[in-house]
């Protein structure tokens, strides 16, 4: 309801009510964008350029017919699918445009720790099949429902959650080895 | 290892500039202004459905009353022409 009465306004010729948009779904979407194992720099950009995509192409958004976040989400998903696709990927996606700490203020071993585990699940992530991490990086975004994550991802109920299934026994592996190696250099 | 696997999930790994919305806006004010239709609250399809059976029920339940009350007067017709006849 809320997001009807900002397109509303927008549609009444308030352009900068579509600020509030943005205020409203800028943390989930880099979130996801995260969990899909992007880096800070190439998430600015896609996040940036799915709202301007959104703004650009809000006379086709039908609110009747789908709920705005799912299509945020499903121009966000595309868009990140290129980039990941793209052949840059390895060069842009670099260890060093992970991400800092966020607001806590734990202690510096906590905030190692945090960081340390924060980077290993980003490069467990990019190891998952795309389809997979998508599906599981949908899953998490809060204001989607699973329904929402299938028609983004456009595949069944069943399907969906087959790949999460499978991404978080592959995640469950990939970080359980690294855990291994690590305390093996130790 | 699940539940400190979701709880990682479920972490924001990347976080948005403080200054995010404020650049998103000034990109859009370059450009053009959709024209965008925004639904109004209308009647949704169930109670459209709903109207539509309550119109087919009373249009059933009038057709019948009054293809009744057609063979009552045709039975109290028949009757009467039966006892004028004697």
């Amino acid at each position: 309801m809320k997001v009807q009465a900002i397109l509303r306004r927008i549609a009444a010729g308030e352009q900068r009510a579509f600020a509030e948009l943005v205020d409203l779904y800028q943390r989930p979407l880099f979130g996801f964008l995260g969990r899909l194992g992007l880096g800070q720099a190439q998430a600015e950009d896609i996040a940036q350029e799915t709202f301007l995509r959104a703004w650009s192409h809000l006379s086709r958004f039908e609110s009747e017919h789908a709920q705005f976040v799912t299509w945020l989400f499903t121009i966000a998903r595309n868009l990140a699918y290129n980039a990941l696709q793209s052949a840059h990927q390895k060069q842009e996606t670099h260890e060093a445009d992970l991400p800092e700490p966020t607001c806590e203020q734990p202690g510096p071993a906590q905030t190692l720790e945090r960081t340390q585990q924060r980077t290993r699940l980003q490069s467990a992530l990019r190891q998952l099949p795309m389809a997979d991490r998508s599906a599981l990086a949908l899953v998490y975004v809060h204001e989607l429902g699973l329904a929402d994550v299938a028609r983004i991802e456009g595949d069944s109920l069943a399907a969906i959650k087959t790949r999460l299934h499978r991404a978080k026994l592959k995640l469950r592996e990939l970080l359980q080895a690294d855990t291994e190696l690590e305390t093996r250099h130790e | 290892m699940n539940d400190e696997l979701d709880a990682l999930l479920q972490d924001d790994l990347l976080q948005a500039p403080a200054d995010f919305t404020q650049r998103v806006m000034q990109r859009i004010e370059a450009l053009p202004r959709p024209a965008i239709q925004v639904a109004t609250p209308t009647r949704s399809a169930p109670q459209r459905w709903q109207r539509l059976r309550w119109l087919a029920t009373a249009t059933g339940l009038v057709g019948s009353g009054l293809l009744g009350l057609s063979q009552l007067a045709s039975f109290v017709f028949g009757l009467w022409l039966a006892t004028a006849a004697v």
